[in-house]
Parts: C-alpha cells; sequence; structure tokens
C-alpha cells in the first residue's frame, strides 16, 4: 500500500509552490465568476502579494517540520532531541578538554604535584588529574580544564605550570603515547549525530542491574572523557568478568579515536566504584589497524577529471606504486617503486594527508630511473605546482592528481567513524547469546569490518560519475584482539583513487 | 409585522416577501489604481476601490517601488536613488531615462506599453523628480498617462 511506504518526515510546499498555489486560486476564483483570464505574473499586485505571504507561511512550515520531526527521536534535533534524552535518563554530553600525560623536570628528591594543579600550553589550561610526588622525567596524567577540539596537543608541545611547587620545574613537555599521539580527545559537545546513536543503543539494550549495558552507559557518562562509543564483551575471562573499551568522539573526520593510556587509567575507577564488587571489569585498550583503501572512479563530466591526459601511475595488484621504504622522503624529493612504466617529467601525483584530511599535489621535475622500476623525483615548486609542505611516508602509495579528489576525503573519514571494535576472542563463541561477544551487537551496531558501504557515500558525490573499490577485499574484518586487554579498531592509513 | 403580503390562499401564510431591489451596476475592479505620490491604492467618493487598466497598475509599482524593498520580490523596481546618488546632474535625465527602460523592459519587450518621454527636476538638491509619460498599448483608447515619482 502507498501509505506504508511514507516518506517519514512532513512534507510542506516550498515557497514558490506556495507562491503559486494562492495565484491559481485567484484565477479559479475569476474565471469562477464568469471573468477573463487574470494576469498574474511576475509585478502583478496578485504575485506581489502572494510573494510576501508565501514568505509568511514558511515561518509556519519550518516550524511544523521542526514539531514533526521532534514526534520521533529519529528525526529529532536540537532541543527536541534533548529532551528525548532526558525523558531517558541521560543528558546532552558537554565539551570535553582533551587528555593525556606531560612530562616533569623535577630536581633530585623529586616534586609534589597536587590534584588539579593548572599547566598552561599556548593560553590553553589544563589540570593534573593524580597528585604525589613525582621524580624527574615522570609522566603526569593531564585533563584540559577548557575543552573542544583545540585542546588536542602534539608530543613535545612544551607548558608551564601555574603553581610554583618546591623541586618543579616551570615546563612541561607533552608525552607521546603508545599510539603517537599526545593530548587527545578534545571534543565539542556531542553531536545531534552522536546523541541520536546512544539514545537507540539505551532503548535497545536498557541498563539495569549490572548487566553489560549499564557498563557501557556508565562508561560513557565518564566525566572528562569524550567517549564516543563504549563496548562491552560479557564473560569475556570466564563468568562474572567483563571487557570494557571505548573509543573518543574524532575532533574531525578521521581524528583520533583511540583512547590514550591515561584516558584508560581514568575510565577504570569511574566503572568499577559504581558496580558490583565482585565483578571483574577489564578496561582493555584499542590498537589501530590502519589499512590502504584504493577506489576506482569515474569523475561526473562537469567537474575536474584527471589532472594529465594520460593519468600515471595506473592501479596495481598486490604492490602500488610507492615511496620506497628505508629512505628518507622530504616534500619535495622522494624515491618511488614498483613503477610498471617510467613517470612521465610533468605527470601530477596525489599523497593523501590523512591528519589534514587532504590530497596533496606533487609534480613531477625530474625524474631519474634507478632500475628494477625505481625512481628519483624531484618536484617542480615552481609557481605552486607542487605543495612543498606535506612528507609522505615510506610505503606511501600515490595515485593521479585531480581537483576532485577533495570531495572524496571527507566521506572516507567519516565512514571509518563509524567503524568500532572488532572481537576479543575468535569464533566459534559459546553460544548465541552475548558471552565473549562484543557488544552493541557486530555488525548491526558500530561494525568492525569494512565493507562495500565505504564507497556508498561516494555515489551521491556530485563530483562522483561511477566508483568501484578496489583495495581493501570487502568485507574486511578487524583482527581478533586479546580477551580483556586488547581490541582492535580498523583506521584508514592512506587513501588512493585511480581512474576507472 | 404584518399578517402577510399575500391574499389567503395565495401564498405561504405569512410570508412577507421583501421587494426586489434594482440590479447592480457595481463590477468587479480588473486592478486597484495605486497612487505613487500617497503610496495607498486609490478610493472614490463612495469608498470604493477606483480601477484601472492592470498594465497600468504595473507601471504604478514598476516605478513606485524601490528595488529590494519588497524581500518577497527583490528584483521588482527601480533604482532610481542608487543610480542617481553622487551623478553629476548633468547627466541625471540620462540615468533617470535608462533606468526607467530598465525597469520596464518586461512590459516594452512585452509590447504592452511605450515609452514616451521622462522628465527630471533636479533642483531641489537631494531630490529628482521624475514624470514618465507611456501609453498603453493594451487599452483600447491608447490615452497618454503621466506617473510622477521621486528619487
Amino acid at each position: 500500500m502507498p501509505l506504508d511506504d511514507l516518506p517519514g518526515r512532513l512534507l510542506v510546499p516550498r515557497r514558490d509552490e506556495e507562491r503559486d498555489r494562492i495565484r491559481r486560486d485567484y484565477e479559479l476564483r475569476k474565471r469562477t465568476g464568469g471573468g477573463a483570464p487574470v494576469d498574474t505574473g511576475p509585478g502583478t499586485e496578485v504575485w506581489i502579494e502572494a510573494s510576501v505571504l508565501a514568505d509568511t507561511l514558511q515561518h509556519l512550515h519550518a516550524d511544523a517540520v521542526t514539531i514533526a520531526n521532534g514526534v520521533t527521536r529519529a528525526t529529532a534535533t536540537g532541543d527536541a532531541l534533548v529532551a528525548w534524552a532526558r525523558r531517558m535518563g541521560t543528558d546532552k554530553l558537554p565539551a570535553i578538554g582533551a587528555g593525556g600525560a606531560v612530562i616533569v623536570r623535577t630536581s633530585a628528591g623529586g616534586a609534589r604535584i597536587f590534584e588539579g594543579d593548572e599547566l598552561k600550553i599556548g593560553g590553553l589550561r589544563y589540570r593534573a588529574l593524580a597528585g604525589r610526588i613525582y621524580l624527574d622525567g615522570e609522566q603526569v596524567p593531564v585533563g584540559g580544564r577548557d575543552t573542544g577540539p583545540g585542546t588536542n596537543q602534539e608530543p613535545g608541545a612544551v607548558g608551564q605550570w601555574s603553581a610554583t611547587r618546591p623541586g618543579l620545574f616551570p615546563s612541561a613537555i607533552v608525552a607521546e603515547q603508545a599510539d603517537g599521539t599526545g593530548l587527545t580527545g578534545g571534543s565539542d559537545v556531542e553531536s545531534d549525530e552522536d546523541l541520536r546513536a546512544r539514545l537507540d543503543d539505551l532503548a535497545a539494550n536498557p541498563p539495569a542491574s549490572g548487566n553489560d549495558a549499564e557498563y557501557r552507559a556508565l562508561a560513557q557518562r565518564t566525566l572528562g572523557l569524550a567517549v564516543q562509543q563504549a563496548f562491552t564483551y560479557d564473560a569475556i575471562k570466564g563468568p562474572g568478568t567483563i571487557g570494557v573499551v571505548f573509543t573518543l568522539r574524532p575532533a574531525q573526520p578521521g581524528g583520533n579515536r583511540i583512547p590514550s593510556a591515561p584516558q584508560l587509567a581514568e575510565l577504570a575507577p569511574a566503572i568499577i566504584g559504581s558496580m558490583p564488587g565482585n565483578d571483574g571489569v577489564l578496561v582493555g585498550a584499542i590498537a589501530a589497524n590502519p589499512i590502504d583503501v584504493a577506489l576506482r572512479i569515474s569523475w561526473s563530466r562537469n567537474v575536474p577529471g584527471w589532472q594529465d591526459a594520460s593519468p600515471w601511475p595506473t592501479y596495481q595488484f598486490p604492490a602500488m606504486t610507492q615511496v620506497k621504504t628505508g629512505t628518507t622522503p622530504t616534500a619535495t624529493a622522494f624515491r618511488l617503486t614498483g613503477c610498471a612504466s617510467t613517470p612521465p617529467v610533468g605527470t601530477t601525483v596525489a599523497f593523501f594527508d590523512k591528519p589534514s584530511g587532504v590530497f596533496r599535489a606533487k609534480k613531477f621535475l625530474t625524474v631519474t630511473s634507478l632500475g628494477f622500476g625505481e625512481f628519483d623525483i624531484t618536484c617542480d615548486v615552481s609557481n605552486g605546482a607542487s605543495d612543498t609542505l606535506y612528507v609522505p611516508y615510506p610505503t606511501q602509495p600515490l595515485c593521479p592528481w585531480s581537483d576532485s579528489l577533495a570531495a572524496i576525503a571527507t566521506p572516507v573519514l567519516a565512514y571509518f567513524d563509524t567503524l568500532g571494535p572488532g572481537e576479543q576472542v575468535d569464533p566459534p563463541f559459546f553460544d548465541p547469546g552475548i558471552r565473549q561477544r562484543r557488544m552493541p551487537p557486530n555488525p548491526s551496531e558500530w561494525p568492525s569490518s569494512v565493507t562495500n558501504r565505504v564507497i556508498a557515500k561516494l555515489f551521491p558525490l556530485p563530483a562522483v560519475g561511477d566508483v568501484t573499490l578496489q583495495l581493501p577485499s570487502v568485507p574486511y574484518e578487524a583482527p581478533t584482539g586479546s580477551p580483556g586487554a586488547l581490541s582492535y579498531l580498523t583506521t584508514l592509513k592512506t587513501l588512493v583513487a585511480f581512474p576507472q | 409585522m404584518p399578517a402577510g403580503s399575500f391574499g389567503a390562499g395565495v401564498g405561504p401564510a405569512g410570508a412577507d416577501p421583501s421587494p426586489v431591489s434594482a440590479p447592480t451596476t457595481a463590477r468587479p475592479t480588473r486592478a486597484l489604481r495605486y497612487d505613487l505620490a500617497t503610496r495607498r491604492f486609490v478610493e472614490d467618493g463612495t469608498g470604493a476601490f477606483v480601477d484601472v487598466h492592470p498594465v497600468d497598475q504595473k507601471v504604478a509599482f514598476l516605478l513606485g517601488t524601490e528595488q529590494g524593498s519588497l524581500p518577497s520580490t527583490p528584483t521588482l523596481g527601480q533604482r532610481y536613488r542608487a543610480r542617481v546618488n553622487g551623478v553629476d546632474p548633468k547627466q541625471i535625465p540620462a540615468v533617470v531615462t535608462d533606468e526607467t527602460r530598465l525597469a520596464l523592459a518586461a512590459l516594452l519587450a512585452a509590447g504592452d506599453i511605450d515609452l514616451l518621454d521622462v522628465q527630471t527636476d533636479a533642483r531641489v538638491r537631494g531630490r529628482v523628480l521624475i514624470a514618465v509619460t507611456y501609453v498603453n498599448l493594451r487599452d483600447p483608447d491608447r490615452t497618454r498617462k503621466t506617473m510622477q515619482t521621486q528619487a
């Protein structure tokens, strides 16, 4: 029946439709009265009044749509969604400051740092999370007093302690975490999309009486942590145990989602102190499982296509043309390996700059053959022909340049933000229930495997005529982690696109 | 109240029909006359709106409305004030004539009117009086009409 397939949203007339309806009504009434056809076109009194009235009615239509969207949380936004959250016993999560650790310098006997001591990095404020005597070179866990993605800091950033403590040097350096990040997890206020997903999870898996859903709910409410989603592994090390891991809200599409050691340490007491004492809670780490994504694309006819008439390199499987390992590339000179043909001088290629989420162009100025498919390349930096800042990493693959590449980066990065960590034990599981499985259930929620969905968001792009996924071979499942200790999260390492 | 106008057995008992009034001579207006001086629709002595040809009403709207002043129809009207601002007084007649042609371009192109004359008076500093004379080619009487406005 047609009624079974309604669009699920309130349809209201657009401004022009409303104006034309008023004009049509006027014309019909005039004709019904026996008059000749009347002119209601642009410039007539009817046109002007209908235009003004249509504008006035748009406010009512907008209100109607807002109210209609609030009827279900699937379409609610803004205050209506917050009202939904409060009815379900939660709230929109506030902005969070980044967390991590800093390395302190002290005199021989160490220095006492108090919990809450303030550290400033570039004007942004952080606070010490644990007070005790720290020795020279020890790491002090810190969290952002200021909030937002701007509080994220690279390793090596230098901060200054605001308070003077005996034996403590005034400066401290941001420590590098195991995943190469510094202070991470700074996040804006929870977005409507994130809140809606969390409410759906709450509704599907009601937290109660120390069940796995309650663990996840507690983890997601931990103050000071921008938890994107918590995951549990029931009975992961036997009855009475539960594994908990969580991802962070990324500061931007493709941003870091993996919690650092101090952030893991922050979560454990918040959960353990609130749950049954005889539960064995195992807060596990998440390790990145970076993969390359290779696409073949046909650009739409009305957007810039491939820069060169004969795009170079072509797609090769299994080894793509890439920066040679063991070399030290710079932004404008690097050695390529795996070249099926000689790179033409003047060719423009693209490297994906993942931290910035954009492609970088490099135009070849000189090409020197070293044999065996290897070439030394220098780039043409005149007139901005090549990017001079991004340094490709050894083994990084490259692809032909197109100005339209800019369109595909964000959707692919955003797709990887929807992935969840993989399982911690290999199948088969004990039973069809939830024991040792990751919850929320995989793959219906937060799938851990990469599938063709990675290109689903590319098809609607105006720039993309057609696209196929070459790498990875799908479905690509995240590796199995370690029970109670580690889960793997598949992340994007680099992105390349070739002509179809 | 009388017992009725009909004799017994002629009409329904008690019926008292009022006499039939004379047929009305009023007819609906084709379009309302818009007065550029008062910015109102003109009424006659009986309170009825004065009828004009729809093309004349369009001319009045176009010359009496400053473009952009009606956000719902941002392209309707003229830009006299914007264009004569800061212009050498000697150039004002040419600028006003050009802007009049632009404002009325759709009507001129459709053969609805013929523009006969554009007069300007810029003797008072900061004000330009404009008189546009045209003939409505859709109106059978083809009389010359003049609209007065100012920038």
